[in-house]
């Protein structure tokens, strides 16, 4: 995953315990050799079980709109960790890092980042990695 | 008492760097020093972590919230930056779930190989599942159209799964779910009625309770077939479908901030014999957690792929190497 601006320096001292029981795989439903990069402008944010869903209106090559669909984390897990629905900050203009769905369904993802405006990102990393 | 909203980060100059915070500084953080051994003001949380909180009838209270992070807090997930940008590292730090308090010494027989014994034509079914299942995904799972969990499964712990509040009074116990969707509640009676004789099946059945001592004995019947015994992120794996003649006896103690689960679940139809569950211990969350909204939305059973010769589960995020066929 290229970070452009080269400004991020992540110092992961962290144990990289994987949980005990199986997280639901991403695998069951994204690949993650198949990067997808989509801008647009976020219009919305589902904060749903079992897993947060948002969503990008982005012009394709002919200029019509149309709407892209990621997947997250649970808002459990987010919530308990910290991160909060406000963080998406909907209405702005985004580039979103995003794993394809493995069965072809298009503008579907599972969103690796988010790159604001401003240049912050929020960026989320799945057991595994 | 770590506080699991204390996760924000100091900053570290002008650099946009993400530096690590743990839960290890954190007693000494926001919260005012407090005196050795006291904990902060904790609803349903035992006062000392040691005594069992009691109704003034004297029966154990098994009120409270229920989301024990075992070993050490999940916000140990995230790292932030001083520019808003945030790290979710959901495979960061300590935050198994794991369902067993730490105890010293080597582990006995897990969760995980706890499975009921089928009768051999409905163990076929079951390991048919399993073996189209994608790690521990398949659409066929009931989760995966929202609906609820049942009983057992809805009482299991998965991964940072599966947190429940307990409303007790003399006359009855309600468990409201986090993670079991759909219908969210379950009402045991301990009011001293039996079951309706007109039961219709239903998710989360009829239970009726009793205490024996200082043990709820819960009785359950007038399951629906439609429900799950675990599977997924509910170990164990093979611990699937079930009839609706499914009798479940559970077993609820406390002891000071740790609530135990045990069960024997009875299938006449489909097991040679009863399902005696493993106990599973659960421990009180912190004092600022709290139960959170468990609206569902059925987004994934459309798009959960079956394993191939190719493709098949390694890892929850793994790229399987072609490179080797």
């Amino acid at each position: 995953m290229r970070h452009s601006g080269g400004f991020l320096l992540m110092v992961l001292g962290l144990v990289a315990a994987t949980p005990a029981v199986a997280h639901h795989s991403i695998t069951a439903e994204f690949d993650p050799s198949k990067e997808i990069t989509v801008t647009g402008v976020l219009t919305k944010v589902d904060w749903t079980n079992p897993h947060v869903y948002w969503y990008v209106d982005a012009k394709d090559e002919n200029g019509q709109v149309e709407e892209w669909s990621f997947e997250g984390n649970p808002p459990s897990t987010l919530h308990r960790a910290g991160v909060r629905k406000e963080d998406w900050k909907i209405g702005e203009t985004v580039t979103v890092t995003a794993v394809a769905a493995k069965d072809h369904t298009k503008h579907l993802g599972f969103g690796k980042m988010i790159k604001y405006p401003d240049g912050h990102v929020l960026i989320f990393r799945v057991g595994g990695e | 008492m770590r506080s699991y909203r204390n996760c924000s980060l100091a900053a570290a100059g002008a650099a946009l760097v993400f530096l690590v915070t743990f839960p290890a500084n954190s007693q000494n953080g926001s919260s005012a020093a407090k005196p050795a051994g006291a904990k902060p003001a904790c609803v349903g949380c035992s006062v000392d972590g040691k005594t069992t909180p009691r109704l003034p009838d004297g029966h154990p209270d098994f009120s409270g919230f229920w989301n024990g992070q075992v070993n050490g807090g999940i916000h140990s997930l995230t790292q932030k930056a001083p520019d808003g940008s945030i790290l979710f590292d959901f495979g960061a730090g300590n935050a198994t779930g794991d369902n067993q308090p730490r105890a010293a010494g080597p582990r006995g027989p897990s969760i995980a190989d706890d499975n009921p014994t089928y009768k051999p034509e409905y163990m076929a079914k079951v390991k048919a599942i399993v073996d189209q299942q994608y790690g521990d995904s398949t659409p066929d799972d009931p989760q995966y159209d929202c609906k609820p969990l049942g009983v057992p499964r809805a009482m299991f712990r998965g991964g940072l799964y599966g947190a429940f509040q307990i409303v007790q009074t003399p006359q009855v116990i309600t468990i409201l779910f986090e993670s079991s969707q759909g219908m969210n509640f379950r009402i045991i009676y301990t009011d001293g009625r039996q079951h309706p004789s007109d039961l219709d099946t239903s998710y989360y059945g009829d239970s009726i309770g009793h205490w024996e001592g200082d043990t709820l004995v819960v009785d359950v019947v007038g399951l629906n077939d439609e429900t799950w015994l675990g599977g997924g992120q509910q170990a164990p794996k093979y611990a699937l479908i079930h009839s609706d003649k499914e009798h479940v006896i559970e077993r609820y103690t406390r002891n000071g901030d740790v609530l135990t689960y045990e069960a024997t679940v009875e299938d006449p139809v489909m097991f040679t014999k009863p399902w005696v569950l493993m106990p599973r211990h659960i421990v009180h969350a912190d004092a600022d957690d709290y139960l959170l909204e468990p609206y569902c939305e059925p987004h994934d059973k459309g798009h959960i792929v079956k394993p191939t010769e190719e493709d098949h589960y390694i890892c929850n995020y793994c790229i399987p190497d072609k490179s080797k066929k």
